[in-house]
């Protein structure tokens, strides 16, 4: 049986609501910092929630994503120094900008070009032209697990040999009005409006909805042999991705966890590596009574007495749905480099029915740890799985 | 080798590969006059009638959560499942789609309330708006909605995807579907794509974009696993007789896999 190629880390950017690149972002994450405030893009006055994890940007829909676009997969880039070819490829988790009202209620117009401007795969062609890649592109909608699919996939093409490299990531802007009505009519959001700054509390007993977000992220994947013939540097490996469906509900995660333990069990069985080999774990954690119960089961499910430390990050930053996967999966990459994980911002009352994980509340935990994994689990029950190791 | 199993579709011209293809070869069109898209300039669309959900769907009610595309969808899943054996916890399902699917009109009356002679008053969308607003209407024009309902009404956890795009997506879903059988991921995988254009909506953004083809809809799915029939190689889509399909274009061409020469079938 051939050796399957080997995947590494040699980029990685991201623009959160904690920051405009990847290393002010952690900062602000491993001290806890807070991302969310008051809604700016719009007037929230007599809205439901009035609160969101806004990126420090001017602009809205297509051109915001673009602009999102621009400095996180600019800031990979710009790190790994990839050359562009048809060895490269790219694979981004977007879906469609949402058009603005005016077009709704046919006060306006829009040209060819704006409706374009829409279009799911408009951020992968950005990407492609920034990378000067005319390799394979393709973009994942899999509402919160699009990301983390676009990785996963991007790991696939590479180990198949198909492309050298992959710039891989997601984008998403979703402080807009008709997304906070509806999802508030939902139940999925947070209504703390009195406390924006407390309001996303994963796995804490008072939680009550997550908080919509902002930002994107990207990595540039290469396999290890093309990274070292270029002598790029390597910042992490990505080792495994396990997939799996929920065939349960729309909106709700099943009870006992089993897709979501299920992506868990095949990313680790991809990576080769046991449950005590995971040094941390970044949890979906969304901060919704629903998905931190059935998480939480699932995480006791696959890793039993392990019982890795474990994190949920948007705490700090919110749920940049399509974008989540891949800036938690720079998250992990900045984890095993630095041997700091992140923690929890808001738990301060662990639920008891979530069971006795290791969360890390707090402070920032010190730790050198071998391997990282991170999930992402979307509505209509998909769920994604990425394993990443430490180098050397 | 991996190959075709079976073959679900739901089309404007039939719900069977086999009366699909008769339909086409005997020169059938399915484009006709929408009342819906009378004020655009060529008010012309390939509708399916129905579909009929009835086996497909465990609950009636849920008929209105779905998106059209997830309607179309649901049937042609189903009928390329039937009769096949698989362990559906771990059969594989890859989806391709169009762009976001629309709201059929849902957000009109909360829409409506924002309209003032003024121009739009947001606060609206707090007060009587939101009250207007259709709770489940951001999940339901999610991308993923096709394949998350297939999901669930088929009872697959396995692998999966959602692409979107036009043709090329179908062509990312189908690769992605032979490469996860082939590396022992999935022991089959149920690879579909499902578009429908045919509301006011979405005709006039194509319309607005340039398009000249009239819009249509359609889902095709097919079964992937070791052996089977080989997968056909694409050709240029017909548009003249089902209007323009979208992702399901670069799957189309997989029914010449069960019905053997259409000559019409792109």
């Amino acid at each position: 049986m051939t050796e399957r190629r080997r995947v590494v880390v040699t980029g990685i950017g991201m623009v959160t609501p904690l920051g405009l690149d990847a290393e002010a972002s952690w900062r602000a994450v491993v001290a806890g910092e807070n991302g969310v405030g008051p809604i700016t893009r719009f007037d929230p006055t007599g809205f439901p929630v009035r609160f969101a994890a806004e990126v420090p940007l001017v602009g809205s829909g297509p051109a915001l994503k673009s602009r999102l676009v621009e400095l996180a997969a600019g800031e990979a880039l710009g790190q790994a120094r990839l050359p562009g070819g048809e060895r490269v490829g790219v694979c981004v988790g977007s879906e469609a900008a949402r058009p603005p009202l005016e077009w709704l209620l046919e006060r306006r117009t829009p040209s060819a070009e704006a409706i374009a401007a829409l279009a799911p795969d408009v951020p992968t062609g950005q990407v492609a032209r920034m990378a000067g890649a005319t390799g394979p592109r393709s973009t994942v909608s899999t509402a919160c697990t699009s990301s983390s699919q676009a990785i996963g996939e991007a790991l696939l093409r590479i180990r198949r040999g198909e492309v050298d490299a992959m710039v891989a990531g997601g984008v998403d802007a979703l402080s807009e009005p008709l997304m906070v009505v509806g999802f508030s009519k939902l139940g999925a959001l947070s209504q703390r409006n009195d406390d924006p700054a407390r309001a996303s509390r994963p796995f804490d007993l008072h939680r009550d909805g997550f908080v919509l977000g902002e930002g994107a992220g990207f990595l540039v994947l290469e396999a290890e042999e093309a990274a070292a013939a270029r002598g790029a540097r390597v910042l992490a490996t990505l080792d495994g991705w396990g997939c799996s469906c929920n065939a349960w509900r729309i909106t709700d995660s099943p009870p006992d966890g089993r897709g979501a333990a299920a992506s868990m069990r095949i990313a680790l069985e991809d990576a080769g590596i046991a449950p005590e080999d995971v040094g941390y774990v970044n949890a979906h954690g969304t901060s919704t009574n629903q998905n931190d119960h059935s998480e939480s089961v699932a995480i006791h499910r696959v890793f039993g007495a392990a019982r890795p430390p474990v994190s949920s990050t948007k705490g700090q930053m919110g749920h940049l749905v399509a974008a989540c996967g891949a800036v938690e999966a720079v998250i992990c990459v900045l984890a095993l480099r630095d041997g700091l994980l992140p923690p929890t911002r808001n738990l301060v009352e662990p639920d008891p029915a979530c069971g006795d994980l290791d969360l890390i509340r707090g402070a920032a935990r010190p730790a050198r740890i071998r391997h990282a994994l991170t999930n992402a689990f979307g509505f209509g029950g998909s769920n994604g799985s990425l394993v990443f190791g430490a180098v050397g | 080798m991996i190959g075709i199993h079976a073959v679900g579709v739901v089309s404007a011209l039939g719900d069977t590969p086999e009366e699909l293809v008769r339909r086409l070869d005997a020169g059938e069109t399915a484009l006709a006059p929408s009342a819906e898209l009378r004020h655009l300039p060529d008010p012309r669309a390939g509708v399916v009638p129905g579909p009929d959900l009835g086996p497909w769907l465990a609950r009636r009610k849920d008929a209105r959560l779905l998106p059209r595309a997830a309607r179309l969808a649901l049937p042609a899943a189903g009928r390329a499942l039937a009769g096949l054996a698989l362990d559906r916890d771990a059969l594989g399902l890859f989806v391709a789609v169009g762009r976001e699917p629309p709201d059929e009109g849902e957000a009109e009356p909360a829409l409506a309330a924002l309209a003032s002679p003024e121009g739009i008053d947001l606060s609206a969308l707090a007060g009587a708006g939101r009250a207007l607003y259709p709770p489940l209407l951001p999940l339901r024009t999610l991308p993923n909605m096709v394949l998350a309902w297939v999901s669930i009404q088929c009872g697959i956890r396995g692998e999966n995807g959602t692409w979107a795009g036009g043709p090329e997506a179908a062509a990312a879903a189908l690769a992605e579907g032979v490469r996860a059988v082939e590396e022992g991921r999935c022991p089959a995988a149920l690879v579909g794509a499902a578009w429908s254009g045919v509301d006011l909506g979405s005709a006039r953004d194509r319309v607005r974009e340039g398009a000249t083809d009239p819009p249509g809809e359609a889902a095709v799915f097919v079964v992937l696993a070791p052996g089977g029939v080989p997968i056909p190689p694409a050709r240029a889509p017909a548009r003249a007789a089902l209007g323009d399909l979208g992702p399901v274009e670069g799957l189309l061409h997989a029914l010449r896999a069960v019905v053997p020469s259409p000559a019409r079938i792109p």
